[in-house]
């Protein structure tokens, strides 16, 4: 206990470098701490997300899922070479072990001069995705819209209570399509051009637009006699629900988006495919039957072609487990160099303060220390130095792990588990007795006389 | 029974050309409360053979029996074991732990005796007051004067109750006074029965000796009673 003693104060007598040492275990031990509270929180973060999709959601996206590993579509939005039809929806809709099928078209399109994204869905979508309305009710027909909280306020400047029962004139006025289009007039549109960047995509919608009108657009839409060809009209859309705002990032919708009808999406945007078909099972246990008949059923409405992939919930969140495992295991790396630096820290000390102390080694060993004790002594030293960097650094991490979600705010909250703290104190005991072991068995070896000697 | 019996001691360093025989074979007895000087110039072997007697090294061969017991052949915890309980150390430089107090440094041989902590504080400030150093028991060395330290370091060789007193130069580094002062405690050790074997190469110090072993070239060129001490009988 009195050799224990003297562990302790041999880390006193140079408490400067003894601090500094120590900081190397403490940044290394914080680092794995912190690092891999994050990573637990991403991970539940993430699989918290996806789970709320529920066991029983099954998307049907366009492409292959060879094609969608590679692209930068993903899973979730491949609108440009969609392969789907509504048709399709209404085919799996009518498959057994389906409770309920929508389909998913996510276009973009003018509002008073505003862009709006807009989320073309059946009204079963609601079944199925659980949209959460502050207030109204759900699309359930044409020419109605549901707007997300963001956009009642930014459109109609009302809170959720006073938009339902309004109109939204979707669509760009006849008064300011001349002067908006800039492939229409190609010098004022240049000039234009770097302010009006983010109204690009509705400009290249209004082209599409007019060609759809032209077949089926309702006569009583205006038009400027002098444009050619007609610029789109303005259609006024019933508000007839808001939509919370809801912190899923995950799934077929676009967050935030306002929802309206499919077919109106589609006119608005003037594809006939949509974007996904997203599917509720009856039950878990009809997952795997509904995925094999959504197979069998599209493909044979496809002519024998493969060119759509059905994801489910569970693979869904088991690619993300995949990536949020790698993830944390790449934290937890980068973390282990810091504590092995740390640990390369404490040996580099503990030579110097054998070498330093090669005197008092001797002095000691003449007085009667066995080898033993002298290596008790050192060892004990480093661990010391070890075990107290260690405690102040599972200190610094979890205080890290609390304030740094709430400094950035994009991080999810870090989950601070036992393991991550046991591991960390263990590792920075483990290195204790690592790197404390060769200058411990260096000064153990010493000779007497040799020691003696050196001044 | 003799303090020490030494037969043959021999050291060898490296080998081949670079063989150096330090000691080329030295026999020596001590008997107990002798206060012998070990004298011989630099190179001699005379630190080899303080090294041999003080057990911080190991003969080459030949037969060490230190207080009865056979201790050429021990290694280990066992050497160091008999360190502890056999021989106290007085060194030139004092070596002693500077951040720890007078006290403390007299304790540390009975630590590594495993001794409690009660029992060591009173055994150590028994030794301090055996050197005139208990008004100093809570001090650091760099607090302490030359001849205070040495003091210190004695009392520290003491409180074990060891066979003998190995110093080495131990007035090597103190003034006339202070190292006066230091011989003069050697003699009341001495007169109180402690065994004491001094290695110097000042022949004032060596005159205070009952007796001077002079080593030459490896080997005890001669070993008589010391003329002070005859003057004093």
């Amino acid at each position: 206990m009195q050799i224990a003693g003297m562990g302790l104060s041999g880390l006193l007598v140079n408490w400067g470098r003894t601090i500094l040492t120590m900081l190397g275990i403490v940044i290394g031990v914080a680092a794995v701490v912190l690092l891999a509270s994050l990573g637990n929180g991403i991970q539940k973060s993430i699989s918290g997300q996806i789970n709320d999709l529920g066991p029983n959601l099954i998307t049907v996206s366009p492409g292959t899922s060879g094609e969608q590993d590679g692209g930068d579509n993903g899973p979730f939005g491949a609108a440009a070479a969609s392969t789907l039809k509504p048709e399709d929806t209404r085919l799996v809709e009518d498959l057994p072990g389906v409770a309920a099928a929508s389909s998913n078209v996510s276009t973009v399109a003018p509002v008073e001069r505003e862009s709006v994204s807009f989320s073309g869905v059946d009204p079963s979508y609601n079944e199925i995705r659980a949209v959460g309305l502050a207030a109204g009710r759900f699309v359930e027909g044409r020419g109605e819209v549901v707007l997300s909280e963001a956009d009642a306020r930014r459109l109609l400047d009302s809170g959720p209570g006073e938009a339902v029962g309004k109109t939204l004139p979707v669509g760009t006025p006849p008064e300011d399509a001349p002067e908006r289009d800039p492939e229409r007039d190609p010098e004022r549109g240049q000039n234009r051009l770097p302010e009006r960047i983010p109204e690009r995509i509705p400009e290249r919608l209004r082209e599409q637009i007019p060609e759809r009108l032209s077949e089926d657009a309702a006569p009583e839409q205006a038009r400027e006699p002098r444009q050619e060809p007609a610029p789109e009209p303005v259609r006024r859309y019933d508000v007839v629900g808001v939509a919370e705002a809801s912190d899923v990032e995950f799934g077929p919708p676009i967050p935030e988006a306002s929802y309206v009808a499919t077919a109106d999406a589609l006119e608005i945007s003037g594809v006939e495919t949509v974007g996904q078909i997203v599917v509720q099972a009856e039950n878990a246990g009809a997952v795997d039957r509904v995925v094999g008949g959504i197979g069998k059923e599209l493909r044979a409405a496809h002519g024998g072609a493969r060119d759509f992939s059905v994801i489910t919930q569970r693979e869904l969140l088991s690619t993300f487990t995949e990536i949020t495992d790698q993830l944390k295991i790449f934290l937890a790396g980068i973390a282990g160099i810091s504590l092995l630096v740390g640990g390369i820290g404490v040996m580099n000390i503990m030579l110097v303060s054998v070498a330093e102390r090669t005197r008092e080694i001797g002095v000691r060993k003449a007085l009667g220390a066995t080898n033993a004790d002298v290596l008790f002594q050192f060892l004990l030293e480093a661990i010391l130095l070890s075990l107290i960097g260690g405690v102040i650094g599972v200190a610094v991490g979890v205080v890290g792990a609390a304030v740094l979600p709430e400094i950035l705010t994009d991080l999810p909250p870090a989950v601070v588990t036992g393991n991550e703290v046991a591991l960390a104190f263990g590792v920075s005991a483990l290195i204790g007795v690592v790197f404390g072991v060769l200058p411990a068995y260096r000064s153990a070896r010493l000779q007497p006389v040799e020691a003696l000697r050196r001044e | 029974m003799k303090v020490i019996e030494a037969r043959e001691l021999k050291k060898i360093y490296g080998r081949g050309e670079g063989r150096v025989e330090a000691l080329a074979g030295v026999s020596l007895d001590v008997e107990p409360g002798e206060w012998v000087s070990v004298v011989g110039p630099s190179g001699s072997g005379k630190s080899t053979l303080m090294n041999l007697l003080g057990l911080l090294d190991r003969p080459t061969s030949g037969s060490y029996v230190l207080d009865g017991r056979e201790v050429s052949g021990l290694a280990g915890g066992d050497l160091a074991r008999a360190r502890r309980e056999l021989i106290g150390f007085v060194f030139q430089s004092y070596n002693l732990l500077p951040r720890q107090s007078a006290r403390r440094n007299v304790e540390l041989p009975l630590v590594y005796a495993g001794m409690r902590g009660a029992e060591r504080r009173k055994l150590a400030l028994g030794a301090l007051e055996q050197v005139e150093l208990s008004d100093r028991a809570g001090h650091r060395p760099p607090e302490l004067s030359g001849g205070q330290k040495q003091r210190v370091a004695i009392a520290r060789a003491l409180v074990g109750r060891p066979a003998m007193l190995l110093a080495d130069e131990p007035t090597g580094n103190l003034d006339t006074k202070s190292g006066a002062g230091i011989l003069d405690l050697f003699g009341e050790l001495n007169a109180s029965g402690v065994t004491l074997i001094v290695v110097t190469h000042d022949p004032e110090v060596a005159q205070r000796g009952d007796r001077i072993v002079d080593i030459r070239d490896g080997l005890v060129f001669a070993d008589e009673r010391s003329r002070g001490v005859e003057v004093g009988e």
